[in-house]
């Protein structure tokens, strides 16, 4: 029997959903759709250590997984501490000066699938995104291979439908990202200086 | 064993509905494969994404052989209405034609509505 998982249930229902799609389509359209929810909701994020060292405001950083950089969040240095940090480009924190001594910082930085997929042809996504948000990354699905001219399963009013529905999921991670998925909670931290 | 899965077994499959399975054929291999090539590029204007995997490479066919017809396994019963209807386009008579149009019609309503 074939294990099913989460990734595979939005392809099955994809596929039951549109008839004469292409899997092929499926998983490319699923993957534009996992840009942009990560992209807009700010949903995947990681921590990212630094080592800075005097007379240096540039620093590449690379996230483990196999994405790339969409926002830098935020950094703090080795105390905890909010540091003041931009990204001009992805993947290079600069500093607005340089620091006095060596110190380990950590940028906390927003993510987004990249390719190469995986050896199937799905993004790399984490596993508890595409379980916890599966019904909306699979509205997305349904939206964008509906809202595609000339095909058996064009349809532009479920697509309006579905698409709202992504959209509405997307502003819901970006809330419940905000919140650190806290009920209630709030983004911001009370600085350890001011404790 | 998938169907319609060579070239051969198009031309095989194609004999068939055209009723022209003895030798000496009235449609010779080369002009059944030739509409194999055609429904291959008609179905790239219509339906791209069919070749995505390929990255929309066409393919082209020269020969009634073993080589792989490489159609998502739905379609596939649309391109052999499309190759016998371009067999029977070649016919003068008139009830001919109008089972060629009907089959390539049909053809381009399975690829791009789903419908029979």
């Amino acid at each position: 029997m074939t294990t099913v998982t989460p990734l595979s249930r939005i392809l099955d229902l994809a596929r039951i959903s549109l008839p004469g799609s292409i899997d092929t389509m499926i998983k490319s359209v699923l993957f534009d759709v996992a840009t942009e929810f990560t992209q807009k909701s700010d949903i995947w994020q990681e921590e990212i250590p630094f080592t800075v060292v005097a007379g240096q405001t540039d620093y590449e950083i690379d996230p483990s997984d196999r994405a790339t950089i969409n926002r830098l969040m935020y950094v703090e240095n080795g105390d905890g501490i909010p540091t003041a940090a931009t990204m001009r480009e992805p993947h290079t924190v600069v500093l607005p000066t340089e620091p006095s001594q060596e110190a380990e910082y950590t940028a906390t930085v927003a993510l987004a699938p990249k390719d190469p997929v995986t050896s199937d042809g799905t993004p790399s996504l984490p596993t508890w995104i595409i379980e916890k948000y599966r019904l909306e990354l699979l509205a997305g699905v349904l939206g964008q291979m509906m809202a595609q001219p000339a095909k058996p399963y064009s349809s532009d009013q479920k697509a309006v439908y579905h698409l709202r529905r992504f959209r509405t999921g997307i502003a819901r991670a970006q809330v419940e990202a905000r919140a650190m998925n806290v009920h209630s909670g709030q983004r911001w931290r009370f600085p350890k200086n001011f404790a | 064993m998938a169907i319609l899965a060579t070239a051969a077994s198009y031309v095989e499959q194609a004999r068939t509905l055209l009723q022209d399975t003895v030798a000496p054929y009235r449609y010779p291999d080369a002009d059944l494969v030739m509409g194999l090539s055609m429904a291959m590029e008609e179905a790239r204007r219509t339906r791209p994404d069919l070749f995505l995997a390929t990255s929309f490479v066409v393919p082209v066919y020269t020969a009634a052989d073993s080589t792989a017809v490489a159609i998502d396994a739905q379609y596939r019963l649309a391109f052999l209405y499309f190759v016998v209807g371009m067999a029977q386009l070649r016919d003068e008579e008139d009830t001919q034609d109008a089972r060629a149009a009907a089959l390539i019609s049909l053809f381009r309503t399975q690829l791009t509505t789903g419908q029979a």
